[in-house]
């Protein structure tokens, strides 16, 4: 029996001692990543101080020029896009920031048919949103806070250290080894859509997901509430769709007084050497998107 | 509440805490609500067709056992088992042979439309109709007692470890074990959660690893290039066997925690040298259950034709297996494809064991390894036409890995990570297939720190929010 007990206490020591010790060398790994989407994470959460945030899933990475804006304007800059994020993940990361009292000047969250409508995939969901922010579960309260609030399961899940960096080796060590010369956060791509493209119908089929309208409402209730400029922004798209979501958050934003812009809409944007592919624009289309966006912000800013 | 769902394991230990904790008389009716609740939470409509078919199952069995006439016994059991059967035909089938009749008599040119079933398929419904089949004949044979219990016909069917995946059981190894039913003891509940442990690995971090790249070549044929397709073709047996050996394993690891030993289900099939020991070693309840009660018999009443019942014997066994598999032509041909490959070896055993004796291959290991390859391939062949929803996609697959290469498509994270999970899997299956007595370390400190390292790896590299079991749908 008491040799029963020693091995029971052995295998609880040694587990939790070899869990502290994974989560230790993940954590240290990847809060010294300096590149790619880990590094933009993190600066957001933990220490950005930029008058304009930009916030939103893969567009805003590749959509939008900081320095093009940031000389126009005077002011500072960053964006963050993340990869098959949609609204759960944007609000995370614009709670984050007031939550640690920084204001900034405007807040802009980027958004698609995917922040409203049901994912059919493993993309733009609740899942995809708390797997790419639990590292930073202990970094920000408010991260913690959102997380807890979709999935109270994650409380104990969240005691593993190594739980929090479950299947996030290839992407650290990718964000601590190479180099994605990015500025602010901003990906240019480079490639060109073929000339002779023609804008394909793609007609959304999935239905509304109400947590995520609850979420946009969340969203603009916190930016309210301390007085930071939210403004909903619509990219450009190289196809045609019937934007069930867009206008559904368009009608959300008019309810609320809460300004909306839909850069889609933009005859200019009909040029398909503007896009690197359907969904993504280029750098040179980049480069319009964020005069445009610089544009309308120094009117606002007036 | 599937095995990998976070609920099983918070509520796994205390099912085993309080199934320790209940008086012996009472541990059948605590496993059965157990059963029931965990079936009734996924699907509680279809829980009463589980009843049903208890019901029916123990009523044929006493039937048959209080019948003296051996006729009438027979045309008892067949009755019972063609009404096991019905819901299975109605919910998985009956589309299936709608489609057909209908594509059929189109072919002739007469139009007709009969009403399609859109009901979700019931789990576990394939599993427990085989186990309830395979009962009533095991009673027609005498081969097994009647059992005389209600509730421990009803446990056999439901029990929630092996209801929804397998192993399929059989009633003479299931029912001296529900009767006895004793606690626990340390060794099983320390056997259990080491095969469950393994199991997850096999399942997280080997299966639905893998699937992340294969679903994603799989369900863009057109975009995908020949070289991914074959990749993704090449590694979708090894998904398949960690998805359904994981799962039989978790299966096998909670029954065991709960004192029941239930029958293996896989045996490093990747090491076999031909099809037929691949059958030997690849879900085997499932091939067992069909040797048994179709193979065994068909080949006897068969036995004039010598070689060619047999082979026949073997068509219509696997073309059953194809059909049990699936209710599409695809799985049908899948099956046949396995019947002919098995019927070339059987139809050439005598000759190919006379070649390799001449020549001494078997102890070479080139030809052994040339064997296993072959082997493997082949099966990764026929599941292009196994696994695939229809004969245009399997044969746009074949025709784009033969004719159409180019750059691979990658996902870094899914292939560096899945390539070595599989490897940790190939390692302890060559060991265990050729040096079973290597590594055999004795000091308990050593194997408890390896099986928590085991555990950490699957909650750093497992895919946790992962998908559904594949072998669920059947």
């Amino acid at each position: 029996m008491k040799r029963k007990v020693v091995l029971i206490i052995f295998s609880i020591v040694v587990l939790i001692l070899l869990d502290c010790l994974i989560g230790l060398l993940f954590s240290y790994l990847y809060h010294k990543a300096q590149y790619g989407q880990i590094a933009r994470q993190n600066h957001c959460i933990i220490e950005s101080t930029d008058d304009i945030i930009i916030v939103g899933s893969s567009e805003v990475m590749r959509n939008y020029d900081p320095a093009v804006i940031q000389d126009s304007l005077k002011l500072t800059c960053y964006t963050n896009g993340s990869e098959g994020q949609c609204i759960y993940y944007s609000y995370a990361i614009i709670r984050a920031i007031i939550e640690r009292n920084h204001f900034p000047k405007f807040l802009i969250c980027d958004i698609g048919n995917y922040d409203v409508l049901e994912s059919d995939d493993s993309q733009n969901n609740i899942d995809a949103a708390i797997s790419r922010l639990l590292p930073n579960y202990y970094d920000s309260k408010a991260i913690r806070s959102v997380i807890n609030d979709y999935d109270h399961t994650q409380r104990i899940k969240c005691l593993s250290s190594a739980y929090r960096y479950n299947s996030k080796i290839i992407q650290i060590v990718k964000c601590l080894l190479y180099n994605t010369s990015d500025y602010n956060g901003f990906e240019p791509n480079n490639k060109k859509l073929d000339l002779q493209s023609e804008k394909e119908e793609l007609l959304t089929t999935t239905e509304v997901e109400f947590r995520k309208i609850d979420c946009i409402k969340q969203t603009i209730e916190l930016a309210k509430e301390h007085g930071v400029v939210i403004i909903f922004v619509h990219s450009p798209k190289y196809y045609v769709s019937d934007n069930k979501g867009v206008n559904m958050i368009d009608d959300i934003c008019r309810e609320e007084g809460v300004i909306f812009w839909d850069f889609d809409s933009l005859d200019c944007f009909n040029n398909p050497s503007l896009f690197a592919d359907r969904h993504h624009l280029n750098k040179d289309g980049a480069a319009v998107l964020s005069r445009e966006l610089y544009g309308r912000i120094s009117q606002l800013n007036q | 509440m599937t095995f990998t769902s976070f609920k099983f394991l918070i509520f796994f230990p205390l099912i085993v805490l309080f199934f320790n904790l209940v008086p012996k008389k009472y541990r059948l009716y605590y496993l059965l609500a157990a059963s029931y609740t965990i079936y009734g939470l996924l699907q509680p409509a279809y829980l009463l067709l589980l009843i049903a078919s208890s019901i029916i199952t123990y009523s044929f069995g006493v039937w048959i056992d209080k019948t003296e006439d051996d006729e009438k016994k027979h045309k008892i059991m067949i009755g019972g088992i063609l009404l096991i059967l019905l819901p299975l035909f109605m919910f998985k089938y009956y589309n299936f042979i709608n489609e057909s009749i209908i594509s059929l008599l189109g072919y002739i040119g007469i139009s007709v439309s009969l009403p399609a079933i859109r009901w979700l398929l019931p789990l576990g419904i394939s599993y427990y109709t085989f186990m309830s089949i395979g009962y009533l004949v095991d009673l027609y044979n005498e081969e097994v007692e009647v059992e005389k219990n209600p509730c421990s016909v009803a446990l056999f069917l439901s029990f929630f470890p092996i209801v929804f995946s397998g192993p399929i059981e059989r009633a003479g190894h299931m029912f001296p074990q529900i009767s006895r039913m004793d606690r626990s003891k340390p060794s099983d509940l320390v056997a259990g959660a080491k095969m469950m442990l393994w199991g997850y690995f096999m399942k997280l971090c080997v299966a639905d690893r893998l699937s992340l790249y294969v679903n994603a070549v799989y369900s863009n044929v057109e975009i995908n290039n020949g070289s991914s397709l074959g990749l993704a073709a090449l590694l979708f047996p090894i998904q398949e066997y960690g998805d359904l050996a994981g799962y039989s394993l978790i299966a096998i690891g909670a029954a065991r925690c709960l004192g029941f030993h239930i029958i293996p289900n896989f045996r490093r099939p990747f090491f076999a040298k031909s099809i037929s020991s691949f059958w030997r070693r690849w879900h085997m309840s499932l091939i067992q259950w069909l040797t048994d009660y179709i193979y065994t018999p068909m080949a006897y009443a068969l036995r004039s034709k010598k070689s060619w019942g047999v082979v026949g014997a073997l068509m219509v066994t696997f073309l059953v297996s194809g059909i049990w598999h699936g209710a599409t032509m695809t799985c049908v041909v899948w099956g046949l494809m396995q019947g002919v490959l098995l019927s070339i070896e059987s139809l050439t055993l005598n000759k190919r064991t006379a070649f390799e004796t001449k020549y001494s291959l078997e102890k070479k290991w080139w030809y052994n390894l040339i064997c296993i390859v072959c082997v493997y391939l082949i099966f990764a062949f026929s599941e292009i036409y196994g696994m695939s929803s229809s004969f245009q996609n399997s044969n746009a697959i074949v025709n784009k890995i033969l004719f159409d290469h180019g750059p691979l498509f990658l996902h870094p994270t899914s292939l560096i990570l899945g390539f070595f999970a599989t490897s940790i899997l190939f390692f302890k299956d060559i060991r265990e297939e050729y040096f079973p007595k290597a590594f055999s370390n004795t000091n308990n400190y050593v194997k408890i720190t390896l099986y928590i390292c085991l555990f950490l790896y699957i909650l750093l590299f497992g895919v946790l929010d992962g998908g559904q079991f594949i072998y669920l749908q059947f």
